[in-house]
């Protein structure tokens, strides 16, 4: 494996590990985990923005401390291309729009078993139907 | 369900309903896919469908997501009665590579 990409993989897994802590830690933070607030920390990653100098955001959300976040399908890429250099790419951002990484989750179920987005990339493709609730 | 494992598809049903409730749609529907609850609408406010009629529940909504993990498609209900047709997710579905 080359220098760059022992890099990009590193990146990317803290990337994975930011986005993870974001799901799980969304009730009880500010740090937003909106697609849009994520898109821009992904595509502007030379150059983080100072938030709180930014009018245009609440002043209550912090800057991000870390390296931003990367694309779970980011991670799967740059592992898969381990030993090919001309397949590294880092490409859409993780968010809840058409053409966006879709949020990974993993969430109880009905039947007792956990299921995850995760466990079915690469293999199936995956309908989420939200609905209201039953009564 | 056949059209769905023909075009290689899992689905996912989710609400804010507890274990409790998940079982009963489960059972009173007959959902033959996976039932999950998300009582703390984490999952739901990350795909932005929380809450969306102030209701302080899901928004009827559907996601359709390639093997890639990339969303395609999505249908956001604009009132508690609107949802898209079985046919239309399907013609999504069947519009994905591979």
């Amino acid at each position: 494996m080359s220098y760059r990409l022992r890099i990009v993989a590193v990146a990317a897994l803290a990337g994975l590990a930011t986005i993870s802590c974001g799901i799980q830690d969304a009730s009880q933070t500010s740090l937003p985990v909106d697609g849009a607030s994520i898109s821009t920390a992904v595509t502007t990653p030379e150059a983080p923005r100072d938030v709180s100098q930014d009018p245009g955001l609440p002043t209550a959300i912090p800057a991000p401390a870390a390296a931003p976040p990367i694309p779970a399908a980011s991670v799967a890429s740059a592992a898969a291309s381990d030993n090919d250099d001309s397949q590294v790419t880092l490409s859409a951002a993780v968010g809840n729009r058409v053409d966006d990484v879709a949020e990974p989750f993993t969430l109880p179920g009905a039947s007792g078993r956990t299921h995850s987005l995760d466990s079915h990339l690469g293999e199936k493709n995956v309908v989420l139907v939200f609905y209201r609730a039953f009564w | 369900m056949p059209a769905l494992e023909a075009l290689e598809t899992v689905v996912f049903a989710i609400s804010t309903d507890d274990l409790s409730g998940a079982k009963a749609i489960a059972s009173r529907v007959g959902i033959s896919f996976p039932v999950l609850y998300d009582p703390a609408a984490d999952v739901m406010e990350a795909y932005g469908v929380y809450d969306l009629l102030g209701d302080g529940l899901a928004t009827a909504s559907t996601f359709v997501i390639d093997k890639q993990g990339v969303i395609r498609w999505k249908y956001v209900a604009r009132s508690i009665s609107d949802r898209p047709s079985v046919s239309e997710v399907l013609e999504q579905l069947s519009e994905l590579d591979g």
